[in-house]
């Protein structure tokens, strides 16, 4: 057990691209951390680094106390699963979990123990004696795992385990990878281009774009009070709605207000605004779930729309309006029915409201 | 401007039935889905429309028209593709006016004409500004638009649609599942588009028909394939997180003239409507279902309730989504971000007596529909 440390990293590749820029950041004891972004943005590259295979162009990585810049991957204490397994298809899936035992020369009866704890742990007991080619692409992916857990590494590093199984697998496997997490207790870096994926696996989760760390925290933490526009529209799905605004002042009353709306801003808002000096172009940035919509004006709901789509959901429903020609998604209740065409009227949730400047991006109302 | 009419179409690859005697209406101006997972004969069912493979049994009709034997291009449909096909040599607006230009067509358009229809076709798709680019310098959103509007400007009778937009990243889908729900509408063209995207299939069809296995399962409007399955595999596959079944088996007990839903180890409560349909049931066994979102997570004792042990808490955008379990079942439960619980809790669980849904056990048919 054991935590990760990563200080000012850099990952150059031919001294021209820069995939990872001066990177801080700390994955805790017996942490789930979640490096989230793009593809492109560094993630992998990071987690190569870590695992000692791609070299560090410049800072430091720790593993607990000691410094593992250029230790060979091997005595890191780390055990890696990729998205391909690279399993020994014509061994047993028993003698798969065994290698990196009988590597060890541990005793047959030790190895034995050690080989069925895992396979029960990952629920797969009942496949030991099966050869891996006769295996789902599922069942695969718990034989690469146990072959991690034997081991007993400090740091376990995943890159995106199972962002190839279709849809309903994958979300059984992640009920299972998390269950695996809590109970063995290892620290794990995980990482993954699927937010889904992060917010319900992560205890926290690091967001990277362009080869830069844009904000490290709790799932909640990151939907509610994104740093950034980039991280708000990267995490949440459907993404959050981005409309152009400016800043009005009237007595002592702030307003946002953009074409076809006009929002009174609460006082912590305001006063953060106003101590910040904010002014100039901005997105106001609102979550479908925060968008309140009806059939009729009301203080609920003072902002003139028109339906543009709606989509019924089930449970749930997603309503699609035009505000001055612009375009806002809405996730509404089951039972709230529309049609293309028809007069709506929203309200934004004041106290959810985000405003983000046009220029660095930055959230202006943390 | 056409309606689809398949009567027990089949289609076989040697001894695999890809296709089982579907029938499906699919009526003038429609956006009619056919949704089913990977292998269900979606696309099969499509290109036997289309005319891109043989049908080897039943009747399709594309209007009054009996089509079996007709060639693709007499047809008057027009198909899009995952895969869009561009010509990266040509612009956004040669492309989409290509089959204009069509050697069956020659001189059919003047330019004028040519030029009204790509741009009335590109402002629909709200891409008029794009006309002059080359396709390298479009997203992948912006090329699927101009490969439907490729498709458009034929103006054909009926549009057909695989799967054409499985491969866009999540936030683009949903962008574009209200573009192409509001173009349907515009252009008002017959048509029928495949997914096995349950969400994407509820959000923008006129009416679904959901296929497993060559086998159409129910064919109904969105509201009442989600709200009334008409079997199992429709209550499992449309639904997210899908619908939780449990392992014990019902049966149907009266007692005094009153009716209820016997169950190993638990005890559910069921409403009158369920009740009445109940009454009447000959069938032996039931299999129990309970959609994640009908369940009520609490604390402390209650009457009639279950007891289950947290096996997992999920976040999914601002729920949360319980793994509990309970009985031997896992089950999955869809609860608000601000209940919340620590693995191993032990919580009480709560069922709506109208949201259980029942099945016959031995064919998987709905006993409430």
């Amino acid at each position: 057990m054991a935590d990760v440390r990563l200080e000012k990293v850099w990952k150059t590749y031919g001294g021209v691209v820069e995939a990872v820029r001066e990177l801080d950041l700390e994955c805790r004891n017996k942490e789930f951390l979640c490096l989230l972004g793009p593809s492109g943005c560094g993630k992998s590259s990071t987690l190569r680094m870590i695992a000692g295979l791609e070299n560090v162009t410049k800072g430091e990585v720790y593993i607990g106390s000691r410094r593992v810049t250029s230790v060979p991957p091997k005595d890191r204490d780390i055990a890696m699963v990729f998205e391909n397994y690279a399993l020994y298809p014509h061994l047993t899936v028993y003698d798969n979990i065994a290698m990196p035992l009988r590597v060890r020369n541990m005793s047959r009866s030790e190895m034995d123990q050690k080989v069925r704890h895992a396979a029960e742990v990952l629920h797969i007991t009942d496949l030991l004696g099966r050869r891996v080619v006769r295996l789902g692409g599922g069942q695969k992916q718990r034989v690469g795992i146990g072959r991690a857990i034997v081991r007993k590494p400090s740091v376990f590093l995943m890159d995106e385990p199972i962002s190839h199984l279709e849809a309903q697998l994958r979300a059984q496997m992640r009920v299972e990878l998390k269950r695996l997490h809590i109970e063995v207790e290892a620290t794990t870096i995980y990482v993954t281009h699927d937010q889904l994926e992060a917010m319900a696996l992560a205890d926290r989760i690091a967001v990277m774009n362009e080869g830069e760390l844009q904000q490290v925290g709790t799932p909640s933490e990151l939907f509610d009070r994104p740093v950034n526009q980039f991280v708000a529209g990267f995490i949440g799905t459907p993404p959050m709605n981005f409309l152009a605004c400016e800043l009005a002042v009237q007595g002592d009353q702030m307003f946002a207000q953009g074409p076809g709306f006009r929002i009174s801003l609460p006082a912590a808002t305001r006063a953060r605004l106003l101590s910040s000096k904010a002014s100039g172009k901005m997105q106001l940035g609102v979550r479908p779930l925060d968008v309140t919509v009806a059939k009729t004006n009301g203080a609920e709901t003072p902002v003139a729309a028109r339906t543009f789509v709606y989509e019924p959901q089930g449970e749930s429903c997603q309503v699609t309006v035009q505000i001055d020609g612009q375009l806002v998604s809405i996730e509404a209740d089951g039972d709230f029915v529309t049609e293309a065409g028809e007069a709506a009227w929203v309200g934004f949730k004041a106290d959810r409201l985000h405003l983000f400047d046009s220029a660095t991006g930055a959230n202006l109302v943390l | 401007m056409a309606e689809v009419l398949l009567d027990r179409a089949t289609k076989k690859y040697g001894d695999h039935v890809a296709v089982n005697e579907v029938s499906l209406h699919c009526k003038d101006s429609e956006f009619f889905f056919i949704l089913g997972p990977s292998g269900a004969g979606k696309t099969s069912t499509l290109k036997m429309i289309a005319g891109l493979t043989t049908v080897d049994g039943g009747q399709i009709r594309i209007g009054d028209r009996l089509v079996n034997d007709l060639e693709p291009g007499l047809r008057n449909v027009a198909m899009a593709f995952e895969a869009y096909a561009l010509y990266p040599h040509l612009t956004v607006f040669e492309n989409i006016a290509f089959p204009l230009r069509a050697p069956i067509r020659a001189r059919q358009f003047s330019e004028g004409d040519i030029h009204a229809r790509v741009q009335r076709v590109a402002d629909l798709l709200r891409m008029g500004e794009l006309l002059g680019r080359m396709p390298t310098q479009l997203s992948g959103g912006q090329k699927q638009r101009v490969a439907l509007g490729r498709a458009l400007i034929r103006e054909p009778d009926v549009f057909l649609l695989d799967e054409p937009i499985a491969h866009l990243d999540a936030k683009l889908r949903h962008h574009m599942r209200a573009e192409l729900k509001s173009m349907q509408r515009q252009f008002g063209t017959t048509s029928i588009y495949t997914t096995p995207d349950q969400l994407e299939a509820l959000s923008m069809a006129d009416t679904i028909a959901v296929i497993n296995e060559g086998v159409l399962h129910q064919v109904g409007p969105p509201l009442e394939i989600y709200n009334h399955p008409a079997d199992d595999f429709v209550a499992q596959f449309v639904g997210d997180p899908p619908m939780n079944f449990l392992s014990s088996r019902g049966v149907v007990v009266s007692e005094g003239g009153e009716v209820r839903l016997g169950l190993e180890g638990l005890h559910i409560d069921i409403s009158p409507r369920i009740q009445a349909a109940l009454a009447g049931q000959s069938c032996q066994t039931l299999r129990v279902g309970i959609r994640p979102s009908d369940i009520r997570l609490a604390r402390g004792q209650g009457s009639g309730g279950w007891l289950g042990e947290v096996y997992l808490v999920e976040q999914v955008g601002r729920s949360h989504v319980f793994t509990m379990k309970v009985n031997g079942d896992m089950l999955r439960v869809k609860a608000p971000l601000d209940f919340d619980a620590g693995v191993g809790e032990r919580l009480r669980i709560d069922l709506e007596p109208d949201k259980v849904y029942l099945f016959d056990a031995v064919n998987g048919r709905s006993v409430l529909v």
